[in-house]
């Protein structure tokens, strides 16, 4: 009993174990090569792929496209941030106050979930045409003429901005930040907040002090799961967007796809991973798991 | 010159309206784009008039044009694009179920082909192996089609088993640069790239591609993302000819877009989802290929489709027979089935692109007068004159234009 406990773990690790490795490490370890090859075309159109251990294939992709690096973040930020904003409240009120219609809720969130992603992000595109109930009544209360002013939109309308950009991509994402803080939210000990009211605390002290600290760990969750997908996407800058709000996914697509230069994509691509792992560590130290759980 | 470029999963599936134009949506349902599915029941109901009533008569015919070589292999395949012949039915193929009966074969007929450059990578591995890709004849767009040949994966056609091509092929169609000598494509449809306008909401007449920089219609133009149909039109504008440029062309064509996308004047690079913005009003002019417009004015019909006094482009899918493919007799007797005029008004009644082939006009207008008189469909001599064909690049002109131009759209 005793060498099983202790040994359990490794057979129970194996499946994913070997999922990652041959389905993660293994075409990273391809895609790094990839990265520092160079191609050359013949005349007959026939690729030639050589690894000259080509670092200025990172360099150079930097150069040419930190502006949609530095869009991807922002917009993504962005998203996050709007989705907690939006999120919060309602995990709240579902965790705390649905009560029999908790389930129903729930079901609501990810009823948008049932649609295709691609079918969800071309129906955005019909609710912001330009000449759309939502863009008149935008428009009509003079949210455009902000909007414009601060050029998240143009000419009064909504599609083809920034704004319709990030506000998809906080839609497409929302229950990501939803599911994991309803979570951290549901869990909590209810007696842990009568405690802290008979305590003499009042309710905003109580949510401050007890319940906010205690749903950390659902907002690391919440504002990972949505961030980091949110930063590599590029179906909301590609069909809602135009030229000028390409984010570096858009670039990757185009790079592996259309033009079939696989070493920059493949540069973008770890670029854009050791961004990301930068960030997240930093986060990470901020908002630590290990002090989530800790305190 | 169509879009066909691999994608991914999910790149494929949004490419449905962004990236290729190959597919149901272009055929059938632009009309109301993706999300008004009703839109591809009633192009499909308006296109598909009334063909293969006269089933026995024409093969009759058809036959008696043809050769009918004594060795036709009992079965053979044939690869095309989806919704790109005549369909009764659900699978029902009127011109192929006569050609099988005049020849005594069946025809295996896939609709395989979604993107030339994705179907190009199934196959790629077989053809290099010098392998039968099990595919008598491919459809693919002319750059693509001129790959092939340059890479030594097209059969040379017997002209003499092609009477009725070599008769009745238009000469807009023939010494085409991808194929100068005409031995190893045979056109199967056309379209033309153009500017597509609502003069309503322009508030007259367009003339030019210039007309798309006109300030009034800021954030209202859309550009495609083909790289040879936008960069062709704005050179014809610009007095250089597509089928000679150079890559200093190109970069002129790309400095003379620029300044229109910096300043926000152009909205999008497209495929062909253009045809939703241009319906819902979105979009008041941009670059568009002319058999989306063929089905948008089934909804609309204010909606126009230019062809610039500067020119517009022309770009073809053709049939070709891969290298050592088995049945290459089936496959030659089915490209000169299909250029008896006949035959090939029924497949044109059906599909709304422009028929490469002498007669047919002709043929269909007893039957179809709508279509026949279609200038999108057949255009006149004077526009054919006007239509113009994007040069074969080598592979290093390839690289340094398709470069400039991703620099172009942002991507």
């Amino acid at each position: 009993m005793g060498w099983l406990r202790k040994h359990a773990a490794y057979p129970l690790l194996t499946p994913g174990m070997a999922w990652l490795l041959i389905f993660f490490f293994v075409p990273m370890g391809f895609m790094f090569v990839k990265s520092l090859q160079t191609v050359t075309v013949d005349e007959t159109f026939h690729q030639h792929y050589t690894l000259t251990w080509e670092w200025s294939n990172y360099t150079e992709a930097i150069r040419t496209y930190h502006s949609q690096f530095v869009r991807s973040f922002l917009y993504a930020g962005i998203a996050t941030v709007a989705a907690f904003l939006i999120a919060y409240p309602l995990a709240y009120v579902i965790a705390f106050r649905a009560g029999r219609w908790k389930n129903l809720l729930l079901l609501l969130v990810i009823a948008p979930f049932f649609t295709n992603y691609l079918i969800r992000t071309l129906a955005w595109g019909t609710l912001l045409a330009d000449d759309s109930i939502v863009t008149r009544a935008l428009d009509a209360i003079g949210f455009l003429t902000v909007t414009d002013a601060l050029g998240w939109t143009s000419e009064h309308r909504l599609l083809a901005t920034p704004f319709a950009v990030v506000a998809a991509i906080t839609y497409n994402y929302l229950a990501f930040m939803i599911l994991p803080l309803y979570v951290s939210l549901e869990k909590i000990d209810k007696r842990l907040l009568e405690a802290s009211l008979d305590l003499y605390a009042n309710r905003v002290r109580a949510f401050l002090r007890v319940t906010l600290p205690l749903s950390l760990p659902g907002v690391f969750a919440g504002t990972l799961l949505t961030f980091i997908p949110a930063t590599g996407d590029y179906v909301n800058a590609e069909l809602l967007g135009s030229p000028q709000t390409k984010m570096i996914g858009n670039i990757v697509q185009s790079k592996f796809l259309v033009i079939n230069d696989y070493p920059t994509a493949s540069a973008l691509s770890f670029t854009l991973m050791a961004i990301m792992l930068v960030l997240i560590s930093i986060y990470a130290r901020i908002l630590g798991t290990e002090e989530v759980t800790t305190t | 010159m169509n879009t066909g470029r691999p994608t991914d999963p999910t790149a494929l599936a949004f490419a449905r309206g962004a990236l290729t134009r190959r597919d149901l949506l272009r055929r059938a349902g632009v009309a109301g784009g993706v999300l008004a599915g009703s839109g591809l029941l009633a192009a499909c109901g308006s296109g598909g008039s009334s063909s293969g009533s006269s089933a026995g008569g024409s093969a009759a015919a058809a036959a008696s044009v043809g050769t009918t070589p004594a060795d036709m292999a009992p079965s053979w395949t044939f690869s095309n694009w989806p919704l790109y012949i005549d369909t009764q039915g659900k699978t029902k193929h009127p011109s192929l179920d006569q050609f099988d009966k005049a020849f005594n074969t069946t025809t295996k007929y896939l609709e395989d082909i979604e993107d030339n450059e994705s179907f190009f990578g199934q196959v790629k591995a077989q053809l290099e192996a010098g392998q039968d890709i099990k595919r008598d004849i491919v459809v693919l767009t002319d750059w693509m089609a001129g790959k092939w040949i340059l890479l030594g994966y097209a059969e040379k056609l017997d002209k003499s088993a092609l009477p009725n091509v070599t008769a009745n092929q238009l000469p807009a169609w023939l010494g085409r640069p991808i194929d100068k000598g005409d031995e190893y494509l045979v056109p199967w449809q056309s379209g033309m790239t153009g500017i597509g306008y609502n003069p309503k909401l322009t508030g007259g007449k367009l003339t030019s591609v210039k007309d798309l920089w006109n300030p009034e219609f800021k954030g209202k133009v859309t550009l495609l993302t083909e790289m040879r149909d936008t960069l062709g039109l704005v050179m014809l504008s610009m007095g250089i000819d597509p089928a000679n440029c150079t890559v200093d062309d190109a970069q002129a064509a790309v400095d003379e877009i620029r300044p229109q996308v910096e300043s926000g004047q152009v909205r999008r690079f497209t495929g062909n989802d253009y045809a939703g913005d241009l319906a819902k009003g979105n979009v008041v002019a941009c670059m568009a290929w002319s058999g989306d417009i063929v089905q948008l004015q089934f909804d609309n019909p204010d909606l126009e489709f230019l062809i610039p006094d500067d020119g517009a482009m022309l770009w073809t899918d053709n049939m070709l027979i891969p290298k050592n493919a088995a049945n290459p007799q089936n496959a030659h007797a089915w490209m000169n089935f299909y250029y008896d005029p006949k035959i090939a008004a029924e497949v044109e009644a059906w599909v709304n692109y422009i028929c490469p082939i002498k007669g047919a006009k002709e043929a269909l207008i007893a039957k179809d007068p709508e279509i026949a008189d279609n200038p999108l469909i057949f255009p006149s001599d004077a526009d054919l004159a006007n239509l113009h064909v994007f040069k074969l690049l080598t592979p290093q002109e390839d690289l340094e234009f398709n470069k400039l131009f991703q620099d172009l759209t942002g991507a």
